[in-house]
C-alpha cells in the first residue's frame, strides 16, 4: 500500500515495544571473554579492587526486586484498618522486613562511598522517614499504604544515594 | 502503511519456572568458579543482553560487542554477590543496560554527546520512506537521537522501565527522565516523518 | 531552608557577595534560538535566573565563580546547552551567578546542585527543573512542567495544564490556574496546593509527615488521592462537589461534612464513606496517625 496516514501515539509506541529483540552479536564473543576472565586476578583480591562494581551490581538487583516486589503483589481488596494482632507477622510485615534486609545491604555498599554535604538533609530526612514508617508498621502490620510508602521511600533513598555517587 | 511487528521476546517471569531454576544453578555453580557454567549463561542470555546494549548505544557493532564482553566480565566478578532477590535473566539485563550507561553517565554534556552524525547521515527522507517498514526506519531513527534521550526511550518505552528507575540509573532527578522522553519522543516524530 | 527570599533582596545580596570578594569573570554572550527551541542549563553552585523575552537569542550574563573551569555554550537555533564546568572532585570553587534571558516558548531544563533556581514569565511547551538543597521559584505558562528539589524549598505559579513538583525535605508550594493533572510529593516538609478555582482531572498528593493543605475543584468524573503517614490532609472543595469520597485512617482524625466516621469494634481504625452530589469523582484521604479532613467552600 502507497498509502500515508500520520502515525498515532499508540501506534508509535506499539512499534518501539516492538523493538524489543533479542540481537545475535556478528560473531562468537565467548573465547574474548573467557580470556579477559582468565587475565583477571583471583576472586577475592578482585573484590577488594571493585567496591563500585559490587555496589552497582547489589544496587541494580535490589532495584530489580524493589520494581518486582511490588509489581508481583495483588493488591488485597481494601479493608477497614485490622486490629494488630499479636502473633505470627503479617504477609505485608515480612514483605516489609524482606525489603528493608536487602535495602540495608544495598545501602551498606553504597554509603561506603562519602556523600556529598548538599545531599545530607535530603538523605537524612529520608532516613528518618524510612525509620518513621517501620515503626507505624509494628503498630499496622497489615498496611498497604505504609508498605507503598516504604518502598517509596527505600528506592528514593537509593537512588538519591547513586545519584550523589555520579555526581 | 506497513507496520513491521518485531516479535517480542517472553518477558522473564519471576515466577519459579524451568529456565529460572536452570539459571540459578548455573549463577551458584559460575559463583563457585565455575566457568562451563558460566559459558551456559553466556549462551542462554548474551543475545537478549545484545540487542538491549545495542539499543542503547545506537547499533550493533564492536563498541556493543565489546560492552557485551565487558557486562559479562562484570557479571563474573559480581556473582558472589547476587542474592537472588530478582530472576538471573533480570539481573543480567539491568547489568548490560548499567554498562552501557557507565559511559553516558559520567560523560554528560562533552563532546560526541551531540547526535550521531553518521547515523543521521543514513537516515532516509520522508520521501524515500514511502513504503518502509516502520520498524526499520524506526530503529535507525532511534540511532540517530541524542545519547542520554535515546537511553531514556529506548529504557522507557522499549524495555518498559518506570521512570524511577531510569532516573536511579542514569543518576538524574525523575524529572529530567521524563522531559528527556518528552524530547526523545518529539525528535524522533520528526525523524521519521510523522509518516509510514 | 524554610524561607523564601523576595527577589530583589535575593539579587542585591548574590550580586554583593560575588563581586568585591572573590575574582568572578565576568559573563555576557548571546546565541539565536527558535522561538521553541530548547535550552538546557546545568549549574551546580550558585544561582540560575531565567527571564523570557521576545527576541529570538538566548542572552546568558551575570559572574563565574572563581576556581570554575569554564563556562560551555554549546549548540545551535535548535538546542543550546549552557553548562558551568568544574573541575573534578573541587571543593574550592566559588558560587556562580547566571542569569539567562530566553525567547518566552523556549524549552526549559535546568539542572543544579546547591544553586538556587529562579524562573521568570515563561511559557515553553515543557519545563523542568530539579535541583538538590537548592530553592526553586518559578513563575510562568509551561504546558507541561516538572518541578523537584531535595532539601531546597520549591515555590511554583503557573498557569498549566500538567504539573508534577516534589520535594523530600523542602516546603513546596504549588498554586496558579491549574487544571488537567497535578501530582505533588513531600516527605518531611509541608505542602500546599492551589488550583485558583481551576478543575482538575487528577490530583495526588503524598506525603509522610508533612502536613498537605489542598484547595482545587474537580472536573466532572475526575480523581483525587492523597495520603499521608504522619503528616495531616486537608482539601478544601467547591460546594457543588460530585464524588464519592472515602477516608481511612489507622489512629488519625477523620471529618467531612456531613459523614458518619466508622470506628472498627476492636482496637484502632477509623474510615469513612460519603456520596455528595451525584458522586460523579472519586476522591480518597488515607493516613496513619495524620489527620483527614475534607471541607467545602
Amino acid at each position: 500500500m502507497n498509502e500515508r496516514t500520520p502515525i498515532g501515539e499508540a501506534e508509535l509506541r506499539l512499534a518501539l515495544r516492538g523493538l524489543r529483540r533479542d540481537i545475535e552479536p556478528a560473531r562468537d564473543l565467548w573465547p574474548d571473554i573467557a580470556a579477559r576472565i582468565g587475565a583477571l586476578p583471583r576472586q577475592g583480591a578482585s573484590r577488594r579492587r571493585h567496591p563500585w562494581l559490587l555496589s552497582l551490581a547489589t544496587a541494580a538487583s535490589l532495584a530489580a526486586a524493589l520494581g518486582l516486589a511490588w509489581q508481583l503483589r495483588a493488591p488485597p481488596a481494601t479493608a477497614p484498618a485490622m486490629p494488630a494482632v499479636a502473633s505470627a507477622p503479617s504477609l505485608v510485615e515480612r514483605e516489609a522486613d524482606s525489603l528493608t534486609v536487602q535495602y540495608q545491604a544495598a545501602l551498606r555498599e553504597l554509603d561506603a562511598h562519602p556523600v556529598p554535604a548538599n545531599w545530607q538533609p535530603g538523605i537524612e530526612a529520608l532516613d528518618r522517614s524510612a525509620a518513621e514508617i517501620r515503626e507505624a508498621l509494628r503498630a499496622q502490620p497489615d498496611s498497604r499504604l505504609l508498605l507503598e510508602r516504604l518502598r517509596a521511600t527505600y528506592t528514593r533513598r537509593l537512588a538519591l544515594a547513586r545519584r550523589a555517587l555520579y555526581a | 502503511m506497513l507496520l513491521q511487528a518485531m516479535p517480542l521476546t517472553p518477558d522473564a517471569i519471576d515466577a519459579p519456572s524451568a529456565e529460572a531454576s536452570e539459571d540459578a544453578a548455573l549463577v551458584r555453580r559460575a559463583a563457585a568458579a565455575d566457568i562451563a557454567a558460566f559459558e551456559q549463561l553466556y549462551r542462554r542470555h548474551h543475545a537478549r543482553m545484545h540487542g538491549v546494549i545495542a539499543r542503547l548505544v545506537g547499533q550493533a557493532g564492536a563498541r556493543a560487542e565489546d560492552l557485551v564482553q565487558e557486562a559479562f566480565v562484570r557479571a563474573w566478578q559480581a556473582l558472589p554477590a547476587f542474592r537472588f532477590e530478582s530472576a538471573v535473566s533480570t539481573w543480567l539485563h539491568r547489568l548490560a543496560v548499567n554498562t552501557a550507561l557507565m559511559e553516558l553517565r559520567s560523560r554528560r554534556g562533552r563532546p560526541g554527546m551531540d547526535d550521531d552524525a553518521d547515523a543521521l547521515d543514513s537516515l532516509p527522507t520522508a520521501d524515500t520512506a514511502g513504503n518502509a517498514m516502520l520498524g526499520r526506519d524506526l530503529e535507525r531513527a532511534v540511532a540517530t537521537l541524542p545519547p542520554r534521550a535515546r537511553a531514556v526511550l529506548v529504557l522507557h518505552d522499549v524495555e518498559g522501565w518506570k521512570h524511577e528507575e531510569i532516573a536511579a540509573e542514569l543518576g538524574m532527578a525523575v524529572g529530567s527522565s521524563k522531559a528527556q522522553l518528552h524530547r526523545a519522543r518529539h525528535l524522533l516524530r520528526e525523524r521519521i516523518g510523522g509518516w509510514a | 531552608m524554610h524561607t523564601l527570599l523576595k527577589l530583589p533582596v535575593a539579587i542585591a545580596l548574590a550580586c554583593s557577595a560575588l563581586a568585591p570578594a572573590w575574582a568572578a569573570t565576568p559573563i555576557d554572550q548571546v546565541r539565536p534560538l527558535d522561538p521553541r527551541g530548547r535550552v538546557e542549563i546545568d549549574n551546580l553552585k550558585g544561582r540560575v535566573e531565567v527571564r523570557a523575552w521576545d527576541r529570538q537569542e538566548v542572552r546568558v550574563t551575570g559572574s563565574l565563580g572563581d576556581g570554575v573551569e569554564k563556562l560551555v555554550i554549546d549548540g545551535d537555533r535548535d538546542e543550546l546547552r549552557i553548562e558551568v564546568k568544574y573541575p573534578n572532585r573541587s571543593r574550592n570553587t566559588e558560587p556562580t551567578m547566571l542569569v539567562v534571558q530566553v525567547p518566552l516558548q523556549a524549552e526549559l531544563e535546568i539542572e543544579t546542585v546547591s544553586a538556587d533556581i529562579d524562573v521568570h514569565g515563561v511559557a515553553p511547551r515543557e519545563l523542568s527543573l530539579q535541583s538538590v538543597s537548592g530553592d526553586i521559584v518559578a513563575n510562568g505558562a509551561p504546558r507541561r512542567a516538572s518541578v523537584e528539589s531535595v532539601s531546597g524549598d520549591v515555590n511554583l505559579t503557573f498557569n498549566s495544564s500538567e504539573v508534577e513538583a516534589s520535594t523530600v525535605s523542602g516546603d513546596l508550594v504549588v498554586a496558579g490556574r491549574l487544571t488537567g493533572e497535578a501530582s505533588v510529593e513531600t516527605v518531611s516538609g509541608d505542602l500546599r496546593f492551589d488550583s485558583r478555582g481551576e478543575r482538575l482531572r487528577k490530583f495526588s498528593a503524598g506525603s509522610v509527615s508533612g502536613n498537605i493543605a489542598a484547595r482545587l475543584a474537580l472536573a466532572e468524573a475526575g480523581e483525587i488521592r492523597m495520603e499521608s503517614v504522619s503528616g495531616d490532609l486537608g482539601l478544601d472543595l467547591p460546594k457543588d462537589l460530585s464524588a464519592e469520597v472515602s477516608g481511612e485512617s489507622f489512629s488519625g482524625d477523620l471529618s467531612a461534612p456531613g459523614a458518619k466516621i466508622q470506628r472498627e469494634d476492636f482496637g484502632p481504625g477509623s474510615s469513612f464513606h460519603q456520596r455528595y452530589g451525584d458522586g460523579k469523582g472519586e476522591i480518597r484521604l488515607e493516613t496513619f496517625s495524620g489527620d483527614a479532613r475534607l471541607r467545602l467552600f
